[in-house]
Order: structure tokens, then C-alpha cells, then sequence
């Protein structure tokens, strides 16, 4: 199939290469309807994910990064911007070209109870998509049984009902659905911010294993910042529909550059009560419907000056593999090389 | 009144529900004591009873058929569970009151925020209208919500989730309790919302001396906020100690489970997850209810072990602690 031409305009790059994405709802207001209203979901966004890592996406509510996660892999329609995928440009794709390339993207939701078909036993809803792309039935037999095994479900789960199984069997469930088709790469959408501490943990274990038992590459979206953390390489930060932060993991939590990222790690309350919390960010997130003018967070930015309020500032590599849209970010990393 | 005295006492308090599967055990034996403007954070995952003792000591629940209460809670000596309806009515709002999870839910749509909360002092302390809303917007200004004169004459609708949950804060404290019963209040939240509103619930214990119970999941709030730490598992506290104390010397296994499977700073890797999930509250097994999920279970877990004192304030329910004897 590579005689199609899109997919060759970029052969070199990185596994997941996405290019000042965007996706803007429309909203209608007033009484006939006839106000118009963009919502800048995802506003211009870059970044890339290598094969095999995991990108970590944070950030509070309604900051786009679920839309983000599901505009890179189509499920909605971009607006402007481009995704290349293993260096396939799949954002200009039609959808018969994209459907050899569905199953290698698949997505993992927050939800185990809605996205599971309550009428489908879990075999049927694990065989469904391995039907679609036309697997035979007995490699799709097989194909179940090492799917529950790999979740560590029974053998018998097969037969069962959604309602049987509690929240974090059916996010297993929904994870061996989404490896029926052996993806390699699987955007997860707070895929553990439904469930109790001691089986978020081992939901978490089991999607690193699976990670390097069948080469996955995560682009993980949770505002969790500690799971987020913990199961990431690296880590990018949202805020109103733009990306303000991308670094290294270790980096991000131990030197953010970007203010926003600062005081989101300063209100995650850490289970030590030793510890005594700075006070974070002051305010709240203002309306996506009408962001801020030039950089979004200066409203809140403990150092906005004049320039913050005019220029909106470029995202740009400040170190080494460390992105951050902030007017003074080299002024921080001097600061903070100097021991000041 | 004693100023030394516990605001509130709940002896072996037990909560069950009749269903069409027979009886369900949501509480079995919860005993609490609460110093005045005292923190103390009841913590378990979804389903322990966590919520429902919260409902039992409001006498929120016991009132309709298929819902048994039993046991003592008495709030300054005096025992709830013998005041009629109408008792508690006057009690509630005015010496302990509630705040929940979704603050949208727990305000009423149709009515401004500052009519809400003057219902509170005119019900309880007969003040007027001119003073219902001079003390409308007193709280509204004390919860930190700017331009309160304004924000007074607005719906709910036209509050951001974090200014609902201030707006609930407030009316909650209108009366100045001495007991605030706050379950999840922050679980809604952003974390640098839900950073704020835990600095505004400390600021208000430390203005009124409001006693508060925290319930929660999460231990990094109970860490912030909580003087003393219960934490229940399947309808009992396994362990009751000081914060302090609690985060540095888990003694039950549940508890070192808990926090051992949270991801920390630094710390990568496997996460240690306790294996299993909790047990089905219409099938409690015999003993111990940790017990099958439990790395160190031995032959006397299959007794149901009572919660003991193991020096200071620190209590727990687990036959290991008495192993050695």
C-alpha cells in the first residue's frame, strides 16, 4: 500500500509528529441562534512523541487536552494543522485511506462503565473490532484468550456481562479491547481517574507492562499530576487550549520553568503531612470562550509584566528537549542556574 | 458546656440497609471522638461507609423504612439518636452542618445565591431580612468571593465551580457551627481550586473553631488538613492515629497498602498495588475483612479482630499487633 502518495510527504521525524494542531467548536448563542462563537479548544499545538515513550498530558478542566488526544488520532476532525503519524500525514487522510491505519491507534476512556455495550458479553465486545478489520474466526478465538490473559482476567470472562466485573476489571476489559488489534500506539484519556487508589495502582502497573511486552507508545491524558508523573517519559502542560510546557518528566517536576507549571505542582497536596504547601496560583481558569489576550495566563502569573499582556509568546526549545511558551523562560533557567 | 469536652462522640455505630438481597452491613461498629475545632479526616475508597456514617450522624438517613441505625452519637453530651425530627431540624444548619461533593447540586438553581443563604439565619436566629442579607454578604465576603454586594443578587449558574463551592462553604457557616461534616468537598475541583478551598476550609477553623470531618480518598488533602486520621475499610475504622503519626508509622495493612500504592515524586517504577478489590457488602467474608487481600493473614483472622490501642492516640483493628503475645 505505499504507493499512496500522502503518506510519503514525511519519511523522516519522529513516530507522532504534531504541527500547530487545532480543532475550534463552533457555539451558537442567543435568542435565534444567529450569535456566533468560536471555542478554541486546541489552539495551535507542537510537539512529537518517540516511539515506545509515553507523553504525559496535564492539565485542569476544560483545558482542551482531551479534544487534543482525540484530534491527533481523528476521532475528531482537525481544524488546521497537521499529524504525522509514523510518518503518514493522517490529518488529510480519507477515511478509507485511514482505515488500514485504525488499528494502529487506539483510545482507552475514562469511563469503563459507559464505554462498555452492556448488551455485548465481553467476548463479542472484543471481537468486535478484530470482525471489522476482518479476522478469522479462529485466530479470533485465539486472539481472546490471549487478550484476557494479558489483562489478567479469568478465562472465563469471556462469557460474562460488563455488570459483572467491577470498575477496574472493566478497564481492563476496555484496555484488551483496545490491544485486540495489536495497536502501537494508544491515546488513554484519564484511564484511571474513575477508580480507588489500590486499583488505580495496579491498572497503572498493568499498562506499563503491557507497554513493554507489546512495544506501546501512551500518550496519557490525566490531571492527576503524581499518576502522570509517575508513568511518564515525558510531559506536556495545557492551559486553555494551548501547550505552555513540554519537558522531560524528572525536568518538569523539578525544574518547571513555565509559571502555570509552577503553581500546579505547588497545589498538588502531597501525602506528607511534614511538608508545609506554598500557596498556588490565585484566581481561576478564565472562560475558554473569551481567553485572555496575548500570553492566556497572565491574568493569574504571579510575574506578567507589560509584555504579557501584548505579545504572545512563541514556544520554543529553551534547553535541551525542554519547550516552554513563557516571555521570561531563559530568564528563570539563568536564575535558577545561578543558585538564584 | 465544657470547653474541654469532645463536640462529638459516636459509640459503635452501626448503619444497615434492607434490599431485596437480603440485609447490607454499611457500618459495623464505627466508634469517633472529635475535640472542638478539631480535623479529622475519614478516609477509604468508594463503598467502605465512609459517606453513610457521615448520613447517620446528620440522622440524615434512619428516618424511612429499610434503614436500621444504631448505637450513640452524641454531639456535647447530648444524644442524637433520642431527638425527634423536628429536634434535629433546629440543630441542623445551626450547630452542624453538611457540605458535599457537587456543589451545583447542593444549591438550588432557581434562587439567587444570597436568598439561599439568608434562608439560614432567618430560619435559625429569626434575624430579618436587612440582616439575612447583610450577613449573606458578610459570608460571601469571608469564603473570599470578590464584590460580594454583586455577586449576592446572582444565580448559581453564573458561579464557577470553585465559587459554588465557596457559596456552600458559606452558607454551611452562616450560623457558625461547631460541627461542619464536609464529604469530598474538593473532589470536583481543579487542584489549584481545590488548593484554594482547602486554605479557606483551614483560614475557617482557625477564625471560628469549627470542628470539621474531612472525608475523603484522597490522602494528600488529609495530609494538608487533618490533626487525626481514621481510615475505614468495608463499613469499620482499622486504624484511627494523629497525622503524624499515621503517615510515619502505618500500622495496619490496609493502611501501608493505601500508601504505598500511590505514585510519589521521585519515586518510579512498580507501584504496589494491594491485590483484589474490596469485599461485596451482601457477602462479608467471616473475620477480618482485609483479611483475603492481606500479605501477612494468619490462622486468628478469621475472627473479627476489635480495634486496641497501641500507645498515645493510635488505635488499630489487626490481629498482628498482638501476634507476639
Amino acid at each position: 500500500m505505499s504507493h499512496a502518495g500522502w503518506r510519503r510527504k514525511v519519511s523522516k521525524g519522529h513516530f507522532l509528529d504534531v504541527r500547530n494542531l487545532g480543532k475550534y467548536f463552533v457555539l451558537h448563542e442567543g435568542v435565534f441562534r444567529g450569535g456566533r462563537k468560536d471555542l478554541k479548544a486546541v489552539d495551535g499545538v507542537t510537539f512529537h512523541i518517540r516511539r515506545g515513550e509515553t507523553l504525559g498530558i496535564v492539565g485542569e478542566s476544560g483545558c482542551g487536552k482531551s479534544t487534543l488526544g482525540r484530534t491527533v488520532i481523528r476521532m475528531t476532525e482537525p481544524d488546521f494543522g497537521h499529524v504525522h503519524f509514523d510518518g503518514m500525514d493522517i490529518s488529510h487522510a480519507t477515511d478509507r485511506e485511514l482505515k488500514p491505519l485504525r488499528r494502529r491507534f487506539q483510545m482507552i476512556f475514562q469511563d469503563p462503565y459507559s464505554s462498555l455495550n452492556p448488551r455485548m458479553s465481553v467476548e463479542r465486545i472484543l471481537e468486535e473490532p478484530l470482525k471489522t478489520h476482518g479476522v478469522d474466526r479462529s485466530e479470533r478465538r485465539k486472539r481472546i484468550r490471549a487478550l484476557l490473559d494479558a489483562v489478567e482476567l479469568p478465562s472465563d470472562a469471556g462469557r460474562r456481562y460488563p455488570h459483572e466485573f467491577s470498575g477496574g476489571q472493566r478497564q481492563r476489559i476496555c484496555i484488551a479491547r483496545a490491544l485486540a488489534l495489536n495497536p502501537d500506539f494508544v491515546v488513554a484519556d484519564e484511564p484511571v481517574a474513575a477508580l480507588d487508589v489500590s486499583v488505580q495502582a495496579q491498572i497503572i502497573n498493568l499498562m506499563s507492562d503491557l507497554q513493554h511486552e507489546f512495544n506501546l507508545t501512551y500518550m496519557f491524558i490525566a490531571h492527576d499530576l503524581a499518576v502522570v508523573e509517575h508513568i511518564s517519559d515525558r510531559v506536556g502542560v495545557m492551559y486553555l487550549g494551548k501547550l505552555v510546557e513540554v519537558a522531560g518528566s524528572y525536568v518538569l517536576y523539578d525544574e518547571p520553568l513555565h509559571p502555570y507549571t509552577q503553581s500546579l505542582l505547588k497545589a498538588i497536596p502531597v501525602p506528607d503531612p511534614g511538608r508545609q504547601r506554598d500557596r498556588g496560583a490565585e484566581g481561576e481558569v478564565p472562560d475558554p470562550l473569551d481567553p485572555p489576550a496575548a500570553c492566556r495566563f497572565h491574568t493569574r502569573c504571579p510575574f506578567a509584566k507589560e509584555i504579557c499582556r501584548e505579545k504572545e509568546p512563541s514556544f520554543r526549545e529553551v534547553r535541551q528537549g525542554h519547550h516552554v511558551a513563557c516571555h521570561f523562560a531563559e530568564k528563570f533557567l539563568r536564575d535558577e542556574g545561578s543558585g538564584g | 458546656m465544657n470547653k474541654n469536652s469532645p463536640i462529638l462522640q459516636v459509640e459503635d455505630l452501626r448503619v444497615s440497609f434492607g434490599t431485596r438481597r437480603g440485609t447490607l452491613e454499611a457500618v459495623d461498629g464505627v466508634n469517633l471522638c472529635l475535640d472542638r475545632g478539631e480535623i479529622l479526616g475519614l478516609v477509604g475508597e468508594s463503598g467502605c461507609g465512609k459517606s453513610v456514617t457521615a448520613q447517620a450522624i446528620m440522622r440524615l438517613i434512619g428516618n424511612s423504612s429499610g434503614e436500621y441505625v444504631a448505637g450513640r452519637i452524641l454531639m456535647d453530651g447530648d444524644d442524637l439518636m433520642l431527638k425527634s425530627e423536628r429536634e434535629m431540624s433546629r440543630l441542623r444548619g445551626k450547630r452542624m452542618s453538611m457540605i458535599f461533593q457537587d456543589p451545583m447540586s447542593s444549591l438550588n438553581p432557581v434562587y439567587t445565591v444570597g436568598w439561599q443563604i439568608a434562608e439560614v439565619p432567618i430560619i435559625h436566629d429569626n434575624a430579618s431580612r436587612g440582616e439575612a442579607h447583610a450577613r449573606a454578604v458578610e459570608m460571601l465576603g469571608m469564603v473570599g468571593i470578590p464584590s460580594p454586594e454583586d455577586r449576592v443578587r446572582r444565580y448559581p449558574h453564573e458561579f464557577s465551580g470553585g465559587m459554588r463551592q465557596r457559596t456552600v462553604i458559606g452558607m454551611s457557616l452562616s450560623c457558625k457551627p461547631d460541627l461542619l461534616i464536609a464529604d469530598e468537598p474538593t473532589t470536583a475541583l481543579d487542584v489549584t481550586i481545590q488548593a484554594q478551598i482547602i486554605d479557606l476550609l483551614l483560614d475557617l477553623r482557625r477564625n471560628l473553631g469549627t470542628a470539621i470531618i474531612l472525608i475523603t480518598h484522597d490522602l494528600g488533602v488529609v495530609a494538608e488538613m487533618c490533626d487525626r486520621v481514621a481510615i475505614m475499610y468495608s463499613g469499620y475504622i482499622v486504624e484511627q492515629a494523629p497525622v503524624h503519626e499515621l503517615f510515619d508509622n502505618p500500622r495496619h495493612p490496609y493502611t501501608k497498602g493505601l500508601l504505598d500504592s500511590l505514585p510519589r515524586a521521585g519515586r518510579r517504577g512498580r507501584l504496589n498495588a494491594i491485590k483484589g478489590r474490596p469485599p461485596d457488602p451482601g457477602n462479608l467474608p467471616e473475620g477480618c475483612r482485609f483479611a483475603p487481600r492481606c500479605p501477612h493473614a494468619f490462622e486468628k483472622c478469621s475472627k473479627f479482630p476489635t480495634i486496641e490501642c497501641v500507645g498515645g492516640d493510635h488505635h488499630v483493628a489487626c490481629w498482628l499487633e498482638k501476634k507476639s503475645e
